[in-house]
């Protein structure tokens, strides 16, 4: 399943408290070191708002893989989105 | 007394997204101005800025401060030129002396900083109007023909960083506002004073020169959160302030010199640790946003027009923003 069908699964009234961690574990991360094309994209979403967006989700967990997997591991768990991070493990098998 | 407008300084030592994101936060949260200071060590100012300048639509940017003896006139007079294509009408500068032991760590030498900065200041004016003529200064020379190839904003306001007297009158006479570098109310006031003197001389509105009090800033939502944030930043101030400006806030000389040993040897616990509540005091706008509100009020009394909020910010700058924007600014602002 791609990270967009994913997010897909997150109950809509924790999507707001959930990109706000996200977006803390990023900048908070000692390097936050993200591909300029994601940090793009989020900067993108977060000057209009929609970080909580199906679209602003779907990149800021793409950017917390790459910054801080085992931080999304803690997180998705902290949300219990074990499903979720069941449903993730194939991706982050094939990424790292 | 109007509504005064609200900064927020950042020193470019992060990722250029995260200093972005921090910038469209402080936008949103009704910030007026964003400056990004220009050490050759941290990242480009020009390159923050324009990053900055992106992707946001309102706030007001510029470098706080750059300086004329790392960085040509007419290079930041192209800079900020170019920057308010990207960012029409919203485009500030800052000019300074610059700091002398970054300068001297460079080969650089602060030499005749007031009258420097005074040309600096024309010879961006002059280039931004795209005259003809040349520039013929004591420390600059610009020869005919010396113009842009492209059509600039004309009007760009230049603020100079001023500290001691002579710049603080110089910013009168001839700045579009002022960027006060200090953090206490007595010390704000003597600068004012200094600043207004300038403007009287130059026979020019003093209410025409914006006044920006351009503070060490930490609000937490506990105070000893705040100031263990902000106690780095006052063991440097500290240690680069004279004797007299220690003096009047009864701080030891001694005590001082001990710091500024202990900082060159990098004993950092004993450098911070030597840092109490008096320096603190003197030296930046620090505690709970109750406590902040006080005391930006008493700043702000003393003909202030501009505040600030420079490094560090607290101890979490996301937290310290928020709490700036909502329980700091509204006091300001809101009728």
């Amino acid at each position: 399943m791609e990270h967009r069908e994913l997010v897909k699964l997150i109950p809509n009234d924790i999507r707001p408290q959930f990109s706000e961690r996200l977006t803390d574990i990023l900048l908070e991360s000692s390097s936050g070191s993200i591909p300029p094309r994601i940090a793009k994209i989020i900067l993108h979403y977060w000057q209009r708002d929609q970080l909580d967006s199906q679209a602003g989700l779907t990149h800021l967990i793409e950017a917390v893989a790459e910054a801080a997997p085992d931080k999304l591991a803690q997180v998705l768990e902290e949300f219990k989105l074990q499903k979720i991070a069941y449903a993730f493990s194939p991706i982050w098998d094939k990424q790292f | 007394m109007g509504i005064p407008s609200f900064g927020i300084e950042f020193v470019p030592m992060e990722l250029f997204w995260k200093t972005t994101y921090y910038t469209i936060q402080a936008e949103k949260l009704g910030y007026d101005s964003v400056w990004i200071t220009d050490h050759f060590n941290n990242r480009n100012v020009y390159v923050s800025l324009s990053f900055i300048a992106n992707y946001t639509d309102k706030i007001r940017l510029g470098p706080g401060v750059t300086n004329p003896y790392l960085v040509h006139p007419v290079m930041t007079a192209q800079s900020i030129a170019s920057l308010s294509e990207v960012a029409p009408g919203r485009v500030l500068c800052g000019i300074g002396a610059g700091d002398r032991t970054s300068l001297e760590i460079v080969g650089s030498k602060m030499k005749n900083p007031v009258r420097t900065v005074r040309e600096t200041v024309e010879i961006i004016r002059h280039q931004l109007a795209r005259e003809k003529t040349g520039y013929e200064g004591k420390v600059f020379n610009i020869k005919a023909g010396a113009k842009f190839n492209f059509k600039p904003e004309k009007n760009i306001p230049i603020y100079v960083g001023a500290q001691g007297p002579k710049m603080l009158q110089l910013a009168g006479r001839i700045g579009d506002g002022a960027l006060i570098n200090a953090s206490h109310p007595d010390d704000i006031k003597r600068a004012v004073v200094q600043v207004k003197k300038g403007a009287t001389k130059a026979n020019r509105n003093f209410d025409d020169v914006d006044i920006a009090a351009y503070t060490s800033f930490s609000v937490a939502e506990e105070k000893k959160e705040a100031k263990k944030a902000v106690v780095p930043v006052v063991a440097y101030i500290v240690a680069g302030s004279p004797s007299s400006v220690l003096e009047t806030h009864g701080i030891s000389v001694e005590k001082a010199r001990e710091i500024r040993k202990n900082l060159a040897e990098r004993n950092w616990g004993e450098a911070f640790g030597a840092v109490d509540s008096q320096m603190i005091n003197a030296f930046a706008v620090c505690g709970t946003p109750e406590e902040c509100v006080s005391k930006i009020d008493e700043i702000l009394k003393m003909g202030v027009t501009h505040f600030v909020t420079g490094s560090p910010l607290g101890p979490d700058k996301k937290n310290a923003i928020n709490l700036f924007g909502k329980e700091v600014l509204p006091h300001f602002i809101e009728p």
